[in-house]
């Protein structure tokens, strides 16, 4: 190491100490509610996992069913559905009945077929919707449907057109056209059945179960993750344009100091994050730590990056903090840690999945729910923030000589 | 510029289009303490930042040893400020802010326990090694941060107001410890609302006036 690369690591060393060195006792004071929270956490969780808790470990869905069209059609929706494995219960209501239910909370979705469904359909003109009543009582659970139908709904309508081809070219060749009708429809939705028959959106799709305990649990290590990037800034702004940072600039120049704010930050980030991972993986939760701690540790210094470029902004202090608090905010309401981003209408969610946060909740959320770790295009996803929240570091955190 | 001595051409800054400064010449040869004077605004803090590379000028240039002011990494090793304000961590004690500011400044840890061993017996800071900056008088907090801005033995050394606050026998220790520095030939540029106190001091008064040097009289 020349003298120049000797001379600028001691400086880091130095400052690396004076950051740490005046919270060392709250430092461990931390550490011991940490351990304690993630030994109660990981209780917890392991039990919600495991189905032994008092929430709910899967999503289901209890509905009511009027079915005005009394038809063959009605009969197989409603055989349709109680075979779905997350229905949990299907009521057959009249439309008065249904809606009692749905006000009572004791249905979350209502389906309502309309009169002459069939005839309509098999005339491929149909004038009334097939409809749905959600329960706005239950927003998660609603939310999650929601995308159900309309997942539903887009295979349907092409499904429906190869159909209704099919059903003409039958008619052709059985002679019989009621029969003909009624047979192809009838062979056509047991074949559309068996298909969503396989849950290809629930079980195996994008769309996982919810389970509040690991969201809150996936939330807390976000937040954890996110929050010493607030003490970077709070040690940016304590020095900020004084001449103790004039001192500290001559001494040994402002890039060993933005580095020791940033390790700093990383010391109370261990102290928050270890313990909670070291608990979930001893409790079978994750399989491996270094992947999620890898996903923790990018929220981590994107925020970092962001609050010493926010620290240097000229502003009071308290105007500045403030921002930073918001832009954390932002963080936890983009990346779903206040409400799941299923909840977000689709241009929120297309809008939020470009945040930093983001990826690190569903990640985790995912390694959580299925007892995995956390993939590389998790950990690709999450550090694209890096690059330009380090640029703005670069241009706008360092202190310059003006 | 193959030259010992600090040399000042045409220095000007501007504060949101407000002249701070302008148009600043002076030399000043090694071995000589130069006193800044003027009123509150007159620019003296403001040009020793400058020659201190915390601020950067808006025209004119410096060198000293031959080394521009631009040249930040040749420049500040050689330079020692010692800032208006105290700028100490009030929660270190005299010895471990000398530890930091050592350390700061990139020196080895030999060189850090030779600077500690030094300080054992400096008269400016030997009697309250042991204690916090926060519990220092005035003038023991004045002698820390005087001692700090001479670690690394600069050969320039800027000193803003660094006897405000400090009592008489505070000022005497840091006037003697002056007086040996430019013994040594170390070029010495100190700022101060007391002109008596500088008068004794200095080879030479500057007087600024609304940032502008006025001719000696």
């Amino acid at each position: 190491m020349n003298g120049r690369a000797a001379r600028w690591f001691r400086a880091f060393g130095a400052y690396l100490k004076g950051e740490l060195r005046p919270s060392l006792v709250f430092l461990a004071l931390t550490l011991a509610a940490v351990i304690l929270l993630s030994a109660l956490v990981s209780r917890m969780a392991r039990q919600a996992s495991e189905g032994g808790g008092d929430l709910p470990a899967d999503f289901s869905v209890s509905a009511s069913l009027v079915d005005e069209d009394q038809s063959f059609l009605g009969r197989l929706v409603v055989e349709y559905f109680q075979d779905m494995p997350y229905i949990s219960q299907l009521h057959l209501d009249s439309y008065e009945k249904a809606m009692e239910r749905l006000a009572n909370d004791e249905v979350i979705v209502v389906l309502r077929l309309p009169p002459d469904l069939f005839e309509e359909a098999r005339t491929g003109s149909q004038r009334d919707p097939i409809e749905f009543w959600l329960n706005p009582r239950m927003p998660a659970e609603s939310g999650q449907i929601g995308i159900i139908v309309r997942q539903y709904s887009a295979s349907f309508n092409y499904l429906y057109g190869s159909v209704f081809g099919y059903q003409k070219f039958y008619v052709d060749l059985g002679g019989d056209e009621d029969e003909s009708w009624e047979k192809t429809t009838a062979h056509s939705f047991n074949a559309l059945a068996s298909y969503f028959g396989r849950n290809r959106y629930v079980a195996t799709g994008d769309l996982l179960s919810f389970n509040l305990l690991l969201h809150v649990l996936s939330g807390l290590l976000l937040v954890f993750a996110s929050l010493p990037a607030m003490g970077v800034l709070a040690a940016t702004l304590r020095t900020a344009r004084t001449p103790y940072e004039d001192r500290l600039l001559l001494s040994g120049g402002y890039g060993p100091l933005m580095l020791a704010r940033l390790f700093s930050g990383f010391a109370w980030w261990l102290v928050l994050i270890l313990p909670l991972l070291l608990f979930l993986k001893a409790g079978g939760l994750l399989t491996s730590i270094l992947p999620a701690a890898l996903l923790l540790l990018s929220v981590f210094l994107t925020a970092s990056f962001l609050m010493l470029a926010v620290g240097r902004i000229r502003a009071p202090e308290v105007t500045l903090l403030q921002s930073g608090w918001f832009i954390l905010f932002i963080f936890f309401l983009l990346g779903g840690v206040l409400y799941p981003p299923t909840l977000f209408p689709p241009w929120l969610d297309r809008a939020a999945s470009l945040t930093p946060a983001y990826p690190v909740m569903e990640g985790i959320y995912r390694a959580l729910y299925l007892k995995t770790s956390p993939g590389m295009e998790d950990l690709l996803l999450a550090a694209r923030s890096l690059i330009p929240a380090g640029f703005l570091a670069f241009i706008f955190g360092r202190r310059r000589v003006s | 510029m193959a030259n010992d001595k600090l040399l000042v051409r045409g220095l000007g800054k501007e504060w949101a289009a407000h002249k701070v400064l302008t148009d600043i010449h002076f030399e000043q040869p090694p071995g000589t303490i130069y006193g800044i004077t003027g009123d509150n605004g007159a620019g003296k803090s403001t040009l020793l930042k400058i020659l201190a590379t915390v601020l950067k000028q808006d025209e004119g240039q410096a060198w000293f040893q031959g080394i521009s002011i631009g040249d930040l990494g040749a420049w500040r090793p050689i330079t020692g400020y010692v800032p208006q304000d105290l700028a100490l961590d009030g929660r270190l004690r005299v010895r471990e802010t000398l530890n930091f500011w050592a350390a700061a400044r990139g020196f080895s840890r030999d060189v850090r326990k030779e600077v500690l061993k030094v300080a054992a017996s400096d008269p400016l800071i030997s009697d309250f090694l042991e204690k916090t900056v926060r519990d220092c008088s005035g003038g023991m907090a004045r002698r820390v941060s005087l001692v700090v801005g001479l670690l690394g033995d600069p050969a320039l050394l800027l000193l803003d107001e660094p006897f405000a606050g400090a009592d008489q026998a505070s000022r005497k220790l840091m006037m003697e410890r002056l007086d040996i520095l430019r013994s040594r030939g170390r070029t010495i540029l100190i700022s101060s609302h007391e002109a008596d106190l500088l008068g004794k001091l200095s080879n030479r008064i500057l007087h600024l006036e609304e940032g502008r040097l006025l001719p000696p009289s």
